[in-house]
């Protein structure tokens, strides 16, 4: 009774109900899936797509147990560390057994099964857990492990000497993991460095507005809050606020002021300046050599530099493509953080004076909103564009590519919109987030690389992405008619 | 002299007023039909229980949340559409004050001092110095006090018709919310400014407010001058014996285990108390403010 217990805490922990009935649909939905495949005699695709359901367990539902690890530690609640262990052991031991079963029922080979379960929960553990910047950094991995059994001559999954290698990989990165949980549990404050925050912190994004909105105390979402985020900050590394030219002859700038954040006007003092030059200079030395080792084959002579720079190519691409569908997300996070807080901006924009009349202003937030989002996306397409003439992509696949920032723009657009003009209730609102942010990123990364390496999967892509820009943007055309009709801009609902 | 009639006639409407106000939250009734007048000049003081409603009620009173029902005008109207006129007149401070944590105070004086005709810089900065907060400090460091503090500042700065203060003294030490009290006073006396204020210290109340307003299970129990309350409410104590003949309006009513019986009665319009108040064995109490409101409120 008890290990049912333990076994349902990273259900319970941290998911709001909406986010526990989607993900474990999807599990469901998977597992009957691989037994479906496997009844048409499809071993390795059975295998394929059950590892797909570890994939979506370790990422997103295990890591949830940080929310509770971090309570616990704070609550000095004594054998919930034990507890959660039990829970992560019970949980990969079925990971990884229950493939291996199917695969010792049909193809007979649960060894090579055991290892690729063992790889994918490792890989999928660590990418929620590890800091964000190095689990965007592994957006790299799939283009680099599908081109280093080739540059390495090593045996593929289907070839007899796979196990020999593979195995020691998993074995460490299974240590890996390991050392990294057994150091979160011990930390104090997850959030106080934003850069090494894990990026599991940063999926459960109702749980954080909710508790923000009721001004949380000692969680971890209280400390994700911005306000929070300011305290924790130094003096001396805290942006300095641009007041100058603003007032009511300037209304979009001193919206900016009022929103904060990322929209803030800032003046960059030399402190600051210094500290990001270095990195700069790096991203920007980093880019040259790529793009040299590109565009002089002649001067690299190894086999496996030069794949690995195609690589590098497809990696940027799915950077830059999945960032255009983070920038949106995160930029929406942030308006939602500030809106669910009724003594935080909202009382200050509605009383504000020397604005206009109310109409006025709801255009206005809406393009002081937008502005900024959208400037990043177009510097990622930009990108997206350099990546994928560096990849050499086909029209098609381009188009696909370079259509991500653009639809990514368009779910701003409709999302902020919603969000102004309160069309959805809150449970609609989070079945819409629930459906299209996933697809967002998902059909975003497929998006990235699947049409230079499978070019039959253009028109799928392109019917799915069809498909999804149909409901955002039938929501789009509901959240337009009630942000007409809304009274204004800043009135406060409930979460 | 057209202006000075214009200027007249919109001083003579009432700062704030709500009718039928109805709002609900998922799966409670916070407001049921809230009626309300503020007079020009006049200070309220709201009280209630904690989740009585005190702070949705005011929130609707500014347009800052949609009621289910009922309408609330600020200086004639309405609160979801004001004009930048109604605005320039309006302060609020609400109860954890968050917005522009970003600045420093003296970045948001100056910011929001370009919106506000009649700002007052010099009061600012002598009073952010005379109650000693650090000036160029972020705002999202300073204590909960001393950001309070600051919103105090700010809503007096701009030399409001209309002050609206959600638990103004809910963070302050009894130095600084002694000042507060002060400046209310001060604001009300001899600027003629209307003040609301929401609070749950009754002595604060009885201190500086004209009049009180109580908001229990979302409806005013009571809306009268302060100075009235002793005179027109007071505790009917009826013996078991004589419980049958109860009266049937009160704004409490609470059975004690040895079958008798406490009413909270008010005068009639004839000004006399309920006639069960003459009966063998029955006793009026006067209640002090705070004693009232505890009686209700239990």
């Amino acid at each position: 009774m008890k290990l049912a217990r333990v076994l349902r805490a990273p259900w319970v922990a941290a998911q709001a109900t909406s986010a526990r009935w989607v993900i474990g649909s999807l599990l469901v939905a998977d597992v009957i899936a691989a037994l479906m495949v496997a009844g048409f005699g499809l071993d390795m695709p059975a295998v394929v797509v059950l590892l797909c359901g570890v994939g979506l367990l370790w990422v997103y539902v295990l890591p949830q147990m940080l929310w509770l690890t971090q309570a616990a530690h704070r609550l000095r609640l004594p054998g919930m560390r034990r507890d959660m262990n039990t829970c992560l052991a019970v949980y990969a031991l079925a990971s990884v057994g229950l493939p291996a079963l199917l695969a010792a029922v049909t193809s007979g080979q649960p060894g090579v099964t055991a290892v690729l379960a063992v790889l994918t929960l490792c890989a999928c553990f660590l990418y929620a857990i590890l800091p964000w910047v190095v689990s965007v950094g592994m957006c790299f991995l799939p283009a680099l492990l599908g081109q280093l059994p080739h540059a390495l001559d090593l045996p593929a999954p289907h070839a007899p000497g796979f196990v020999h290698w593979a195995a020691p990989l998993a074995g460490a990165m299974a240590l890996f993991a390991l050392w990294r949980w057994w150091q979160l549990q011990r930390r104090e404050n997850l959030a106080v460095r934003p850069l090494f925050r894990p990026l599991a912190l940063g999926f459960n994004v109702t749980m954080i507005r909710q508790q923000y909105a009721q001004g949380g105390g000692t969680t971890v979402s209280h400390q994700l809050d911005p306000l929070q985020l300011i305290r924790q900050r130094p003096d001396w590394l805290q942006p300095v606020a641009d007041i100058h030219r603003t007032g009511p002859a300037f209304p979009q700038r001193s919206l900016r002021v009022a929103l904060g954040g990322s929209y803030l006007p800032q003046r960059w003092t030399a402190r600051r300046l210094s500290l990001l030059m270095p990195s700069t200079i790096t991203i920007l030395c980093g880019v040259v050599a790529i793009i040299w080792g590109l565009t002089t084959p002649d001067s690299i002579k190894l086999n496996f530099i030069g794949t690995m720079g195609h690589a590098l190519a497809f990696g940027i691409g799915v950077v830059v493509t999945l960032t255009a569908a983070i920038v949106p997300i995160g930029f929406m996070n942030y308006l939602q953080l500030l809106w669910c807080r009724p003594d935080a901006v909202l009382p200050l924009l509605a009383l504000l004076p020397g604005m206009g009349p109310m109409e006025r202003m709801k255009h206005l937030l809406l393009e002081t909103m937008l502005a900024r989002p959208l400037k990043i996306l177009a510097a990622l397409w930009i990108m997206a564009f350099g990546a994928g003439l560096f990849a050499q992509l086909t029209v098609p696949a381009m188009a696909l590519l370079l259509s991500v920032p653009v639809l990514s723009a368009g779910w701003l657009v409709v999302a902020v919109t919603c969000h102004l003009g309160g069309c959805l209730r809150p449970a609609m609102r989070r079945v819409f987030e629930w459906i299209s942010i996933p697809a967002l990123l998902i059909l975003g990364c497929l998006s990235a690389w699947l049409p230079a390496t499978v070019p039959t999967a253009i028109p799928w892509l392109a019917l799915a992405w069809l498909v999804w820009a149909m409901l955002v943007g039938g929501v789009g055309w509901h959240a337009w008619q009630a942000y007409r009709v809304a009274p204004h801009a800043f009135v406060w609902r409930t979460t | 002299m057209n202006a000075t009639l214009r200027q007249t006639a919109s001083s003579m409407v009432e700062p704030l007023t709500a009718h039928g106000l109805v709002h609900c939250y998922e799966d409670s009734q916070v407001l049921r039909g809230i009626d309300l007048a503020l007079a020009p000049g006049s200070v309220l003081g709201l009280i209630g229980r904690n989740g009585a409603g005190k702070s949705t009620l005011i929130r609707i009173l500014l347009g800052l949340i949609q009621p289910q029902d009922g309408q609330a005008r600020v200086f004639g109207e309405p609160a979801l559409q004001l004009s930048d006129a109604a605005k320039e007149r309006i302060a609020y401070v609400p109860q954890q004050p968050e917005a522009l944590a970003w600045l420093t105070p003296l970045q948001m004086f100056d910011y929001l001092g370009r919106f506000y005709p009649r700002w007052d810089h010099a009061f600012a900065k002598a009073t952010l110095a005379r109650w000693q907060i650090q000036p160029n400090r972020v705002m999202a460091k300073l204590s909960p006090g001393e950001r309070q503090r600051v919103e105090l500042i700010r809503a007096l700065a701009s030399q409001p018709e209309l002050l609206v203060l959600d638990e103004p003294a809910a963070a302050l030490d009894p130095v600084a919310r002694r000042e507060l009290l002060r400046e209310i006073a001060l604001r009300a006396g001899e600027a003629g400014a209307t003040v609301l204020f929401s609070t749950h210290i009754v002595s604060d109340l009885e201190r500086v407010a004209s009049d009180v307003a109580f908001l229990h299970e979302g409806k005013l129990l009571l809306h009268c001058a302060v100075d009235d309350t002793k005179e027109r409410y007071a505790r009917l104590w009826l013996p078991a014996s004589q419980r049958a003949a109860a009266p049937t309006l009160s704004l409490s009513r609470r059975a004690h285990e040895d079958g008798s019986l406490s009413l909270i009665v008010e005068r009639n319009a004839r000004g006399a108390w309920p006639e069960a108040a003459q009966l063998p064995g029955a006793r009026i109490d006067a209640l002090g403010l705070e004693d009232l409101f505890v009686e209700i409120a239990e």
